[in-house]
């Protein structure tokens, strides 16, 4: 029968009842639907899972040793209001757009859902009309990867090692990879799983929409098989800038950045970016100034100049400004003359 | 499907809760994390839901009618039901993914919600959660405050900003609606007597009340505005171009601009579409090969003015006489060195 349909059915039952079940009980009552078939044994063991189901609805059942029965608690069988105020529901409310805002994000309902409930719980009144103060919105852009999310999720808060074959960003074989999952991190709408590689040995970010084969290791209601690094902010981990990325030891990277924009690419490169006064006429047109940040994965700022483009050029390190300068030098001989064969070649 | 389905019937019911027992058929397609289409057959099973002892009146009772879910429960599944775990941390993931790496007010009334929901509920959320949602460049937090004060009391702004797709600064004065997060940045939406425009807060100069204060927007409305894919406003006349692509990168240049156009009869040549010419430029400039603009010649004379050539965009960048312009290289070496260093941006990926 539909695991759904005996949940409700058993949380329904616990609900009206004023004494404790036993689990004979349970199976009784439950029994027309066809809950809980087969030998004793079997029974037990789903209604074990559906106890650590409960569990995760935030309805425990509690163990009445003295009258050897489950009941839900007192306190969660009608919830009481939470005790949040307008403000706060309100900027809830505004956050889970990041979540459920886009209908195609795999935590799409999830989060609805979320909402709705703590609209429910909160008290009518402290909360009030939405007032859009901010809006959160994140466009998904892999939408099939709900189902790998899902795992994920599960043995990132189970603490469970995950097994999977994983495909590199050039292609090439794909490969099996043991990771322990620390958390997962939506990035412009794809998503991420930051975690340990148990055959680097090293902490490693994987693309979601690259893994095939995802298999957690360990049950879901066991012991976590790991722990966190101490000091791990998966928040911090999501937000960092890509030139941050730690691909390689701090280096600085050197931009030529026109004086007017030159404010807005300080404040958008952060960190310790800083401007290094004017750019010598060899580096850059009059009036640029030179803006300095360490980095340790440089190739970004590759990316930040493009954005940006034409007030950055990126200068230095060599292996980023080069690449560049290569680029702007084939796009400069491409166009330096007439199109041989462009409309005015064609007498258009 | 991160939440056992048990959750989002469960939801579904606490909505209908909350609207006297009537949904709409996206709310409900919506909560159940399915398909519209597959609205019909998921609620008739729905409908076979309920409490022992199972009599008529102990099921759940969910119809379609008239475009509207209606929904009756029996006592004993009536809502509200409690948070779960992965509501909690659902939503303080949002909160502090949100907050991100701002200081200011706007962060501190994020933080705040998190950790009343923390207390409230016993989960924390602070470190060491398992979602996250990244935000993209640093916006200053004063000047975050400022626009969101602004948004929340209606007041008209003299904005300065630079126009990334036209490549200028510009000064404007607007109406703030909202402050916004989409795909990680921060946006300014307001009113201008051109339209609804998007302005990205990390290219704000700066922003001073004008001393005006205009009727506030509707919220459902500025809402509605944000949760498109794209926020940015399509000119009625898009810049059209053609590009030719170097023998050997044409396939390649097909894949990386899905929307481009081949030519009939002009191998090699794409026909493209921009909202403005610095916007295709850019597109451009990032494919890591051998393109040639054709037409039309202005944006031709830009591209070249781009990388390096004397012609720019921007009223108010600067150039001297004494700009060198760029070294000159075999165009073989280019080549090689274009193939071999870099095949084209990668840092939206992990290294």
């Amino acid at each position: 029968m539909d695991p759904t349909a005996r949940l409700l059915a058993l949380i329904a039952l616990l609900r009206g009842r004023t004494s404790p079940a036993t689990f004979a009980d349970v199976r009784a009552a439950l029994a027309p639907m066809g809950a809980y078939p087969g030998g004793l044994a079997a029974a037990r063991r789903m209604f074990e899972r559906d106890k650590r189901a409960l569990r995760d609805l935030g309805l425990p059942l509690l163990w009445d040793a003295g009258r050897q029965g489950y009941s839900l608690d007192p306190a969660r069988r009608r919830p009481r209001a939470v005790p949040l105020s307008a403000d706060q529901v309100e900027a809830i409310r505004e956050a889970a757009g990041l979540a459920g805002g886009d209908t195609a994000s795999p935590v799409a309902a999830d989060a609805r859902g979320a909402v709705e409930r703590l609209l429910a719980l909160a008290r009518s009144d402290v909360y009030r009309e939405p007032r859009a103060g901010f809006i959160a919105h994140h466009p998904e852009r892999e939408p099939e990867v709900a189902e790998q999310i899902g795992r994920l999720v599960l043995a990132c808060r189970r603490r469970l090692p995950v097994h999977f074959s994983y495909r590199h960003e050039a292609g090439g074989r794909r490969q099996p990879r043991r990771v322990e999952p620390w958390g997962l991190f939506a990035r412009q709408g794809r998503w991420y799983l930051v975690g340990r590689c148990r055959q680097r040995d090293a902490r490693r970010i994987f693309r979601v929409a690259r893994m095939e084969d995802i298999a957690v290791q360990g049950l879901p209601d066991g012991p976590p098989r790991f722990a966190l690094p101490s000091g791990f902010d998966l928040h911090a981990e999501a937000n960092l800038s890509p030139w941050d990325w730690r691909a390689h030891e701090p280096i600085e990277a050197v931009l030529a950045v026109e004086s007017e924009v030159a404010p807005l690419v300080l404040r958008a490169l952060g960190g310790d970016a800083r401007d290094a006064g004017e750019a010598s006429s060899e580096q850059a047109p009059v009036g640029w100034r030179l803006v300095v940040r360490t980095v340790t994965y440089a190739a970004a700022i590759f990316d930040l100049a493009l954005a940006w483009l034409p007030r950055v050029r990126p200068l230095g390190p060599g292996w980023v400004a080069e690449p560049w300068r290569l680029r702007m030098a084939a796009v400069a001989r491409a166009h330096a003359l007439p199109p041989a064969d462009g409309p005015a070649g064609r007498g258009a | 499907m991160t939440a056992p389905a048990a959750a989002r019937v469960l939801a579904l019911l606490t909505a209908a809760g909350q609207r006297g027992g009537e949904l709409t058929l996206d709310e409900a397609a919506a909560l159940l994390g399915i398909p519209l289409g597959e609205l019909p057959a998921v609620l008739g099973g729905l409908a076979e839901l309920g409490a022992p002892p199972f009599g008529p009146d102990d099921l759940v009772d969910i119809v379609i009618e008239d475009g509207w879910v209606l929904v009756q429960t029996p006592d004993s599944l009536a809502p509200p039901f409690p948070l779960t775990t992965l509501d909690a941390t659902l939503l303080g993931a949002c909160l502090r993914s949100l907050a991100g790496r701002q200081g200011g007010q706007v962060a501190e009334r994020l933080r705040d919600a998190a950790e009343a929901l923390e207390a409230a509920l016993g989960v924390p959320t602070a470190t060491g959660g398992t979602l996250a949602w990244a935000s993209e460049g640093t916006v200053d937090a004063g000047l975050l405050d400022t626009l969101a004060r602004a948004a929340a009391e209606g007041d008209e702004l003299e904005v300065r900003f630079w126009n990334a797709s036209r490549d200028r600064v510009e000064a404007r004065l607007l109406v703030p609606d909202a402050v916004a997060q989409h795909a990680g940045s921060w946006y300014l939406i307001g009113r201008t007597p051109e339209g609804r425009r998007y302005l990205r807060i990390d290219r704000i100069f700066e922003a001073r009340p004008s001393g005006q204060r205009q009727e506030r927007a509707e919220p459902a409305v500025a809402e509605a505005s944000v949760r498109r894919p794209l926020l940015f406003n399509a000119p009625s006349q898009p810049v059209r171009a053609e590009i030719r692509f170097a023998r050997g990168e044409f396939t390649r240049a097909r894949a990386w601009f899905p929307d481009a156009e081949p030519l009939r009869g002009r191998p090699g040549v794409l026909a493209m579409a921009a909202p403005t010419g610095p916007t295709l430029l850019r597109r451009l400039f990032a494919f890591d090969g051998g393109w040639e603009i054709l037409a039309p010649d202005d944006l031709r004379a830009l591209a070249r003015g781009w990388a390096g050539e004397g012609v720019v965009s921007g009223e108010s960048t600067r150039r001297g006489p004494e700009d060198p312009g760029l070294p000159r290289t075999a165009p073989d070496q280019i080549a090689n060195s274009l193939g071999s260093v870099r095949k084209n941006s990668s840092s939206g990926s992990p290294p």
